[in-house]
């Protein structure tokens, strides 16, 4: 072999000489996540790791992650464990669903059910800004009835609908299990959507309702005793889940969490639940769902689809809660906010903080935090059963 | 899938989110009352012995 043919096996060897359009297109995309997620603070947290994922994977020959391991019902473990890049091994976590249920562990050991307890109403807030689920469905099947081959099927469209749900793991959670080759893009609408609530929200607040009902002051809400988010812990896994067995591991897993915080006698687990555990499985999560997303499998007509379901499916939850809110406003006498409704949406706290900020545009004196925060920990419970309902319905066969 | 089909299923998914956040309202709401119920006489008892 002389110098010139060492020279070509070397350019060969080279990603850059391996790049395919596709994956152009995902790495100037990865810079555009990356731009926002640092310059502009739009969930860094998961866009970042989600972006950079998605940046080496597109970066060929680099061989960290084969999705033709995954292709099948179960993952081919032994081409995994032998053959398989470091990535592969960290997917393993999103294929078996191990992922979402640790953060649910971590998201209930950070939140405080107070509010919900205080004001038990705000659950029907949390159910009504379910509804752009069940719209999102509704026509991600219709669309797939009139283009077969966008591929939306009814676990396909379950998948889809779930992003209203506004829950990044709840999502992952359903995707994984009904339609795992629609992970990437469903994950990416999902985050990128919540990471846009501040500006997807306020337009539909406004125009759903008066000035008048954005000026409401709400009451303090009562006290919440010990006791009381104690029992709450342990009545809603046993309910929810012997209701719904499918949400167990979500709705189990979320009051576990709740649990240690509560009790007051496991600090040191609450502590790792809350902080280590979740910022690793966020880290391993992140990094693999934005490594799903390779251009050639990404850049379908269906991702574009779903992106755009997945902004409907945002909106109609958005304005289901507001509707929610409004009614519960005149039945309470002009006594609650309907901005709150908006909150039931589950994007945990950013959803809550809009209500307070278009509320307090509105009446500076006005401070609709804690009671927004009732309606958006119900909207996580209220996701967890909407996702355990289209696993009842569609997770056979 | 028929467009008849989804809107069941849509409705129905619905429902079953309603339903059961209307049952954990009233469980909540019980829970919550009895709770307080049960706490009431004591401070009473104890604003007495004051």
């Amino acid at each position: 072999m002389n110098f010139l043919d060492s020279l070509k096996t070397i350019i060969d060897g080279m990603g850059f000489t391996n790049l395919a359009p596709q994956n152009i297109i995902m790495i100037v995309l990865s810079f555009v996540l990356l731009f926002l997620a640092i310059k502009k603070g739009f969930e860094p947290l998961l866009l970042l790791p989600i972006a950079f994922g998605m940046l080496l994977t597109n970066l060929p020959l680099g061989e960290l992650i084969h999705m033709e391991f995954f292709k099948t019902g179960h993952p081919d473990f032994h081409k995994v464990l032998t053959e398989g890049g470091l990535l592969d091994i960290l997917y393993l976590g999103v294929k078996l669903q191990i992922y979402p249920c640790l953060i649910f562990l971590g998201i209930g050991a950070m939140t405080d059910f107070g509010p919900l307890i205080a004001r038990p109403s705000s659950l029907f807030m949390g159910a009504g800004a379910q509804f752009g689920i069940a719209v999102a469905f509704i026509i991600a099947i219709t669309l797939g009835n009139i283009f077969p081959e966008m591929g939306f099927g009814s676990k396909e469209a379950a998948s889809i609908g779930i992003i209203g749900g506004a829950d990044g793991p709840t999502a992952i959670y359903l995707t994984s299990k009904l339609a795992p080759h629609l992970l990437a893009p469903i994950a990416i609408a999902a985050y990128s959507y919540m990471a846009l609530i501040p500006m997807i929200q306020p337009p539909l607040m406004k125009a759903l309702t008066t000035k008048k009902e954005r000026q409401i002051v709400m009451k303090q809400a009562r006290p919440v005793s010990k006791l009381e988010k104690i029992i709450f812990a342990v009545m809603v896994a046993v309910i929810v889940i012997l209701l719904i067995p499918a949400t167990a591991p979500l709705i189990g897993m979320l009051m576990l969490g709740n649990l240690f915080k509560e009790s007051g006698v496991v600090e040191r687990l609450n502590e790792t639940a809350q902080n280590a555990l979740i910022n690793i499985v966020t880290i391993f999560l992140g990094v693999t769902v934005g490594a799903t997303a390779v251009g050639t499998n990404f850049l379908q007509p269906q991702t574009l689809g779903i992106i755009a379901l997945g902004l409907v499916a945002f909106a109609f939850s958005t304005v289901g809660g507001l509707i929610i809110g409004k009614v519960m406003s005149v039945l309470s006498g002009g006594k609650i906010n309907p901005l709150i409704g908006s909150a039931g949406v589950s994007a945990v706290p950013m959803a809550a903080r809009v209500s307070q900020k278009v509320g307090q545009a509105e009446n500076p004196q006005n401070f609709l935090l804690m009671h927004a925060m009732g309606p958006n920990v119900a909207g996580v419970i209220g996701s967890a059963v909407a996702a355990g309902t289209l696993l009842s319905l569609f997770g056979q066969g | 899938m028929s467009f008849i089909e989804s809107l069941t299923v849509g409705l129905f998914c619905m429902a079953v989110v309603f339903a059961m956040l209307l049952l954990l309202f009233v469980v909540i709401s019980l829970v919550g009352r009895i709770i307080r119920a049960s706490k009431k006489p004591q401070d009473e008892k104890e604003g007495g012995l004051k």
